[in-house]
């Protein structure tokens, strides 16, 4: 005689118990929640609704306002292009010097600074990091993991 | 304030909901596990029946839409939240028990801690049932409770469809095991 398969006969077994399962009770509040909510929004006017609860009229205008104001943005952007060209290469070289003065100020910082307390600095940053980590770690499992199971 | 008409199709769409609201909340309950966000899901997805009750309202597969909706907003609360603390999650590895075999539960090695009766029973399975980790009771709930297959299921928690089996499996498993601790084992649950 073959023995029956215990994981075929494992997931009859869950089957057959979940499918007995009756329903659970809905709180008895949720009817009047929907209730209110459907109320609530019944009562708010047409323009905080969504677009397409929105009166036609409504709608048209705003198509058409937003194609209006397509065809300004593009006129005014070709203005505005012209106008960034003359002026990148200055940008482009206050970039630069921006860099140049962050890598001056940074490598004076060493020359100054003792390299012991720039590495102390970095594991102090680094050992406050890992800090905050675990803590929002803990404060996770101990807030919302515990809270699921409890509820 | 509503006009009488709209009062009438309110009163009409409480008569609805109070048939479905049982099925929506425990659809929802079941997949989320967690009773308070289940409402707010049961809530939302009684809004959208609303928004579509003239086609639901004598329909015969006004349940079945209701519980579709209520699934997939169930499953997008799931996902969304999972992702969020999906690293925090694993980090806890709470969920890679071992892997003790349902022979184990079959033989009775485990004793029963108390005979329940009817009315716990269905309890005790919910709660046990709700205490599974996250990525174990998903897949096994749209399983067992949704007649979902694997590939669907692998494919709406976009996960392998070796993982699905594998956490179906262990779900299996520690739902026999921890039911086996409250007297509920396998020769007691006859067939319907």
């Amino acid at each position: 005689m073959t023995q029956p398969d215990p994981e075929r006969q494992l997931e009859r077994y869950v089957d057959r118990l979940l499918r007995q399962q009756p329903l659970r009770q809905a709180p008895p509040d949720l009817s009047m929640r929907v209730l209110s909510a459907l109320e609530r929004k019944a009562a708010r006017p047409w323009w905080q609704g969504s677009f397409a609860e929105w009166p036609t009229w409504a709608r048209l205008v705003f198509v058409l306002a937003s194609i209006l104001v397509g065809v300004f943005a593009v006129d005014i952007a070709s203005g505005v292009v012209d106008a960034v060209d003359s002026r990148w290469s200055s940008t482009w070289n206050r970039g630069h010097a921006l860099w140049l003065a962050a890598r001056s100020t940074l490598s004076a910082m060493t020359q100054v600074v003792p390299g012991e307390w720039l590495y102390i600095g970095v594991i102090v940053v680094g050992a406050l990091y890992a800090a905050f980590f675990a803590v929002s770690a803990a404060a996770y499992r101990l807030l919302v993991q515990n809270r699921q199971v409890r509820t | 304030m509503t006009s009488p008409t709209d009062r009438n199709r309110l009163d009409e769409f409480a008569a609805f909901m109070r048939t479905y609201q049982d099925l929506v909340f425990t659809t929802a309950a079941r997949i989320v596990a967690n009773d308070a966000q289940a409402e707010d899901i049961a809530q939302e997805v009684f809004i959208k029946a609303y928004e579509n009750f003239a086609s639901l309202r004598d329909s015969p597969t006004a349940g079945g839409w209701l519980r579709t909706v209520a699934r997939n907003l169930s499953l997008n609360h799931a996902m969304r939240y999972r992702k969020r603390w999906r690293f925090f999650s694993e980090m806890s590895g709470a969920d890679e028990d071992d892997d003790t075999s349902f022979e184990a539960t079959l033989s009775g090695e485990q004793s029963p801690v108390a005979d329940v009766s009817d009315v716990q029973r269905s309890r005790v399975i919910e709660e046990v049932l709700r205490a599974l980790p996250d990525k174990q009771r998903l897949p096994l709930v749209l399983f067992h409770f949704e007649d979902m297959s694997y590939e669907e299921i692998a494919q709406r928690l976009g996960v392998s469809l070796a993982k699905v089996k594998v956490d179906i499996h262990r779900a299996r498993a520690q739902l026999a095991r921890s039911l086996a601790q409250y007297g509920i084992t396998p020769d007691e649950v006859t067939s319907p």
